[in-house]
C-alpha cells in the first residue's frame, strides 16, 4: 500500500508523523491533488468569463480564489488524513454541530441565491455549510451504528436516523434536493455496510419512494426540472442544452485551450458546468482521464475499506467516498444529460471555497478512517 | 465457503457488503463515462457562443420588369432578440444597448430591463432591421443572451419608379399593398424572380411627364396607364403623387400618395366613352359613317337636359361628333343602340367589373343603379359610370386590337395567352380608329398630336363629383389615345384630376382651359412622343402633322419627385 513512501521508515519510529507517512494511502492524495490541479487549470478557461458577468474588476478573481482554496482545500486533506480514528469522530461531531447550526442560522438569515437558501457571508465569502454537514453526519452514523453492533440494547438506530432526518429536514427547507439526495443515498449505503436489516432496507425504499412523490408535488423548482429532463421540448432546458452543445463540440480531443464557449454562455460554467468547458476545451480524452481519477479515488478507497475490521470505521469511510463518488457521478450525469439538472459541483474542481473544503474534508476524513490505526499494529 | 456465505455470513461479511458498494459505484461511473462518450460524439451543433446568427426566413423573391430589370428585391438585415433566461443584469444589457441605439430613450431603457428581467421568456425582440454598424456595435458589447436573426428586408433599388404597382411588405415581409400584396404567396414561396410586363423605361416616361403635368396643371391627382393592345401587357402604369415603396410603410393613413389612382381609383372619364358608343352603334349597323345628325337643339330626356359645350350648325358627321365631341350627337346615336345592347356591349369590355389584373385591390366600378334611358344616355358619354383608369384603357384598346378585347395583366408571361375575345368587327375599330384620328387632326385632340407619331384619340372632360353633386369648376380630364393610328398597337390614357389653368392667354379662358384639350392631351403627346421612340414605332412624316410641344427636361422634373 505505501510503495509511493520512502520504503526505510523503521517501524520503531513511533512518531505520528513517520506513522501517518507509513500508512496514510499515498495514491488516492496524490490523485486528488491531481484533481485539484484540473481545477485551477479550468479556473483559468471558466473563471474570468464568470468574472466578468458578475462586474469583479480583476478577471482572475475566480483564480486567485480557486488557488487559494486549492491550498487550503489540500491542508485540510493532509491534516484529516492525519488524525486517528477517535479524533476523526470527535471532530466530526463538533463540525456537524456547526455546520448544523449554520445551517438553521442559514435558514433564518441566509444569502438567497438562485431561488435557494443556502449561503452564508462570512467575511467577504460565502459559506455552504451543507457541504460540511455531509462528511459529519455520516461519521456519526457510521460510529453510532457501529456501536448498535458492539452494544445492541442502546437507541444507536434511532439517533443515527434522528441526526439524518434532522439535517435532511433542513437541506429540503433551503431548498436543495440534490444535497438531500446525495445525502440520502450515503446514509443508505452506510446503513448498508453496517448491516441494514431488511425491513429497514425495505421502509427506506418505502419512505424514499413517498418522499420523492411529495418533493414533486410540493416543491415547484423540483417538478419543473424534473419535467424539464423528462419532456425537454416543453421546458427551459437552456443549461442542458448548452452543456451537451459544449460537449459536442469538443469532440475527442477539444476545441483547444481558450477555445470554449460555454464558459460565457453558462451562467454555472466554472461551478455546476465545469464539466462541460472541460469537454468543451480539452474533450473526451481529458474527461475520460478525469473520470477515471474520480473511479480510482473512489474505488480504491472502497478497497482499502473492505479490508478496515472496525466496523466504525469500515461504514464511515464507505459512506465517505460513496459521498464523493456519487457526487462526482452525479454532477457528470447532469451535465452529458443524464440526470436532471441538481446544482451540485463536481468535487475539487469546480469552483466554490464550500465545495473544495467540504470535499476535502470528506476526502481528509475517509482516509484517517482507512488508515491501519496505530494502536491496533501494535497489539500485533 | 460460498458466495453467499461470503456476502452475508462470513467473517468479512461487512467486507463483502463494502464491495458491493464498489460494483455499484463502479457502473455508475461506467454509465456517465458512457454518456458522455456519447454526448462527446455527438456531431456539434452549429450555434454556439454569444450573439449567434440563426433563424433564417425564407427569401422573398425579386421582382423585376418584362426586361429583367430589378424592381424589388430582398436584401438581408439583422434583427436582434434577446434570450432573458440568459441575461443575469437586464438593466446592464438594456443600458449598454441604449448606448448603440442613439434614440433609446430612458423610458424604453426600463421597458427593455423589465422585458429582460421575464425569465419565463425565452425570446423577446429588441430591434428590428438594424443597420451592419450597429450589428457590429452589439456584436462589440459582447453581452450574453442576446442573439441575431438574419432577416429579409424588402428593398426597391428605384425608388419611385412604379411604386404603386409594386407595393410594398411589412415589417414581417408579407406584403400589404399592390403587387407584393396581390403575389404574397407566389413571391414568398418561389423563389424565382416575378417578372411584371412593366417596362421600366416606359414607365419612367410616363411617371415623369405625370410628374410634369401634374406640376403645370397644379393637379390634385393624375394616373396614367399604357397597354399593348395585342396581348393586354400594362407596360406602363403610373399614379400621381408618386410613392417611393421603401418608405410606404411610415407614410400616413391619409396620405395622398398612398393611393393607386390608376388601379384602385374609380373616376368619371367623361366624352372618352364616345367613340365607344360610335363603335357599337356603327358594328351593329345603326348607324352609317356618311350620316349626319342634327345636334344643335339640346335633348331632353326624362325631364334632364343634355347639352353641349358649344353649338353646332347645321347636320353633323358621325366624324364630327367624335372629333368636336357632341354630347347630344353621341346620345342618338345611343338611343338608337338602346340600354341593353349599351349594357352588353361595356360588359364586354370589362367596363362593369374590376380590372381583372393581377392588383388585389383594383377598383369595382361604380355604375347607374338602374339602367334605364337617362342613365344609358349620360353612360354613352362617361358621366354616371366611374371606373378605374385600368379598366378604361383596356376596353379602350380593344380599338386598337382589330376589336378585340384582351384580358389586361400584369405578370409578365409570353407562353400563356390571356383570355380574350371579340367586342367588334375589325373594320369598325378601323374606322372608329380613323375618325379619332381627325378629332386629333383637327378636333379637341390636337394637342396631343405628336409630329412623325400617327396619334388617334379622344379627349375627355368630367364635371368632378362632390358631394350633393357634380363640382362647377372642378373637372377630371382624361385623354385616351391608340397609336399608330394606320396599324394601332398601344392605348394610352390620361387622367388628371382636378387641373388647372396653366397659361389664360394660351388655353382661351379660364372655363376652357380646364378641359382635357388643354392638358389631358397634351400631356398624352409628350408621353407619346417619348414612348414611341422607345417601342419601335418608326416615325412617318408623309402625313399632315404639326409639331408637338417640346417634352420636359428629365432632370427638372424628376428633382421635385
Amino acid at each position: 500500500m505505501t510503495y509511493l513512501a520512502a520504503p526505510e521508515l523503521s517501524r520503531a519510529d513511533t512518531s505520528w508523523t513517520t506513522e501517518w507517512r507509513r500508512t496514510v494511502d499515498w495514491p488516492i492524495l496524490l490523485a486528488a491533488v491531481i484533481l485539484l490541479g484540473f481545477g485551477l487549470l479550468l479556473s483559468l478557461a471558466a473563471g474570468p468569463p464568470a468574472a466578468e458577468r458578475m462586474h469583479y474588476s480583476d478577471p482572475y478573481f475566480f483564480v486567485i480564489r480557486q488557488a487559494v482554496f486549492a491550498c487550503g482545500a489540500a491542508v485540510l486533506l493532509l491534516v484529516g488524513s492525519m488524525l486517528d480514528r477517535q479524533l476523526t469522530r470527535r471532530l466530526a461531531a463538533l463540525v456537524f454541530i456547526l455546520a448544523f447550526v449554520l445551517m438553521a442560522i442559514v435558514l433564518l438569515a441566509g444569502h438567497e441565491a438562485k431561488g435557494a437558501q443556502r449561503w452564508i457571508r462570512l467575511y467577504g465569502f460565502s459559506l455552504q455549510p451543507s457541504e460540511l454537514v455531509k462528511p459529519a453526519l455520516i461519521i456519526l452514523v457510521g460510529w453510532l451504528l457501529a456501536q448498535r453492533q458492539l452494544f445492541p440494547g442502546g437507541p444507536w438506530a434511532i439517533v443515527a436516523f434522528s441526526l439524518y432526518a434532522a439535517t435532511l429536514g433542513l437541506l429540503l427547507l433551503q431548498p436543495d434536493v440534490g444535497q438531500a439526495v446525495l445525502l440520502t443515498a450515503a446514509f443508505v449505503l452506510t446503513f448498508f455496510i453496517s448491516g441494514l436489516p431488511m425491513r429497514w432496507a425495505a421502509l427506506f425504499a418505502g419512505g424514499g419512494a413517498a418522499l420523492s412523490g411529495a418533493l414533486y408535488a410540493l416543491l415547484p423548482h423540483v417538478r419543473q426540472r424534473i419535467n424539464s429532463f423528462l419532456n425537454p421540448s416543453a421546458y427551459d432546458t437552456y443549461q442542458i442544452d448548452k452543456a451537451a452543445e459544449a460537449i459536442s463540440r469538443g469532440g475527442v480531443f477539444g476545441a483547444g485551450p481558450g477555445e470554449g464557449t460555454v464558459k460565457s454562455s453558462l451562467p454555472d460554467a466554472h461551478t455546476d458546468f465545469v464539466y462541460a468547458v472541460l469537454g468543451e476545451e480539452y474533450g473526451l480524452v481529458a474527461t475520460l482521464f478525469v473520470i477515471g481519477i474520480f473511479a480510482f479515488i473512489t474505488l480504491r478507497g472502497l478497497m482499502l475499506t473492505a479490508k478496515v475490521e472496525d466496523p466504525y470505521a469500515r461504514a464511515a469511510a464507505t459512506g465517505l467516498f460513496a459521498l464523493f463518488g456519487l457526487q462526482t457521478v452525479i454532477n457528470v450525469g447532469v451535465n452529458v444529460a443524464l440526470f436532471p439538472p441538481k446544482g451540485m459541483t463536481l468535487p475539487l474542481i469546480s469552483s466554490g471555497g464550500s465545495s473544495l473544503l467540504g470535499t476535502a474534508l470528506t476526502l481528509g476524513f475517509a482516509l484517517a478512517l482507512v488508515r491501519r490505526p496505530t494502536h491496533w499494529r501494535r497489539l500485533r | 465457503m460460498s458466495y453467499a456465505q461470503a456476502l452475508w455470513g462470513g467473517e468479512h461479511k461487512a467486507g463483502a457488503r463494502v464491495r458491493i458498494v464498489a460494483v455499484f459505484l463502479a457502473i455508475l461511473f461506467m454509465a456517465v463515462s458512457t454518456k458522455g462518450a456519447v454526448v462527446a460524439m455527438q456531431p456539434a451543433a452549429e450555434r454556439t457562443g454569444i450573439a449567434g446568427v440563426f433563424g433564417e426566413t425564407p427569401r422573398r423573391a425579386d421582382i423585376l420588369d418584362r426586361n429583367g430589370e430589378l424592381l424589388a428585391t430582398s436584401v438581408d438585415v439583422y434583427s436582434l432578440f434577446a434570450d432573458p433566461r440568459a441575461i443575469w443584469d437586464p438593466e446592464q444589457v438594456a443600458a449598454s444597448l441604449a448606448t448603440v441605439f442613439e434614440d433609446m430613450d430612458a423610458e424604453e431603457v426600463a421597458e427593455l430591463t423589465e422585458r429582460f428581467s421575464n425569465r419565463d421568456r425565452a425570446f423577446v425582440w429588441v430591434r428590428r432591421g438594424l443597420t451592419p454598424r450597429q450589428r457590429q456595435a452589439v456584436f462589440d458589447l459582447g453581452l450574453e443572451g442576446l442573439g441575431f436573426r438574419r432577416e429579409s428586408r424588402r428593398a426597391y433599388p428605384r425608388g419611385t419608379l412604379a411604386g404603386h404597382v409594386l407595393g410594398y411588405t411589412g415589417v414581417d415581409g408579407d406584403g400589404l399593398a399592390g403587387i407584393e400584396h396581390a403575389m404574397d404567396e407566389r413571391l414568398a414561396n418561389n423563389p424565382e424572380p416575378l417578372r411584371l410586363t412593366v417596362d421600366s423605361g416606359l414607365q419612367f416616361a410616363l411617371e415623369a411627364e405625370l410628374a410634369a403635368a401634374a406640376a403645370k396643371h397644379d393637379v390634385e391627382g393624375g394616373a396614367g396607364v399604357l397597354i399593348e393592345a395585342s396581348t393586354g401587357d400594362v407596360l406602363a402604369m403610373a399614379s400621381w403623387p408618386p410613392v417611393n415603396p421603401n418608405r410606404a410603410i411610415h407614410l400616413h393613413e391619409e396620405d395622398p400618395a398612398r393611393l393607386d389612382r390608376a388601379a384602385l381609383a374609380v373616376y368619371e372619364l367623361g366624352s372618352v366613352y364616345k367613340p365607344l358608343t360610335i363603335a357599337l352603334a356603327l358594328d351593329a349597323g345603326l348607324v352609317t359613317p356618311d350620316e349626319t345628325f342634327d345636334v344643335s337643339v339640346p335633348l331632353e330626356i326624362n325631364g334632364e337636359t343634355i347639352h353641349d359645350d358649344h353649338p353646332f350648325h347645321g347636320p353633323t358627321s358621325v366624324t364630327e361628333i367624335i372629333a368636336e365631341s357632341s354630347n347630344i350627337g353621341t346620345v342618338k346615336i345611343a338611343m338608337r343602340a338602346g340600354a341593353r345592347r349599351q349594357q352588353a356591349f361595356y360588359n364586354s369590355l370589362g367596363l362593369l367589373e374590376r380590372a381583372p389584373v393581377e392588383l388585389a385591390g383594383s377598383r369595382d366600378p361604380l355604375l347607374p343603379e338602374r339602367w334605364d334611358e337617362l342613365s344609358s344616355a349620360t353612360a354613352s358619354y362617361g358621366h354616371g359610370i366611374a371606373v378605374s383608369p385600368l379598366a378604361f384603357a383596356s376596353a379602350f384598346s380593344s380599338l386598337a386590337n382589330d376589336g378585340e378585347w384582351v384580358e389586361p395583366g400584369l405578370i409578365y408571361n409570353p407562353r400563356h395567352q390571356r383570355e380574350r375575345h371579340r367586342v367588334m368587327a375589325a373594320p369598325t375599330a378601323a374606322l372608329v380608329t380613323t375618325m379619332m384620328r381627325v378629332a386629333v387632326l383637327t378636333g379637341t385632340g390636337e394637342h396631343a398630336d405628336v409630329a412623325g407619331y400617327r396619334v388617334a384619340g379622344k379627349t375627355g372632360t368630367a364635371e368632378k363629383p362632390v358631394p350633393g353633386g357634380y363640382s362647377e369648376t372642378d373637372n377630371i380630364s382624361s385623354f385616351a389615345a391608340i397609336f399608330p393610328a394606320e396599324r394601332p398597337q398601344y392605348a394610352l390614357l390620361i387622367v388628371l384630376d382636378t387641373p388647372k389653368v396653366s397659361d389664360e392667354s394660351e388655353a382661351g379662358g379660364v372655363m376652357l382651359g380646364t378641359t382635357a384639350a388643354w392638358n389631358a392631351a397634351p400631356t398624352a403627346g409628350r408621353v407619346i412622343e417619348r414612348i414611341a421612340p422607345l417601342l419601335g414605332i418608326a416615325p412617318r412624316f408623309d402625313a399632315p402633322a404639326r409639331s408637338g410641344p417640346p417634352a420636359y427636361s428629365v432632370s427638372e422634373t424628376r428633382s421635385t419627385l
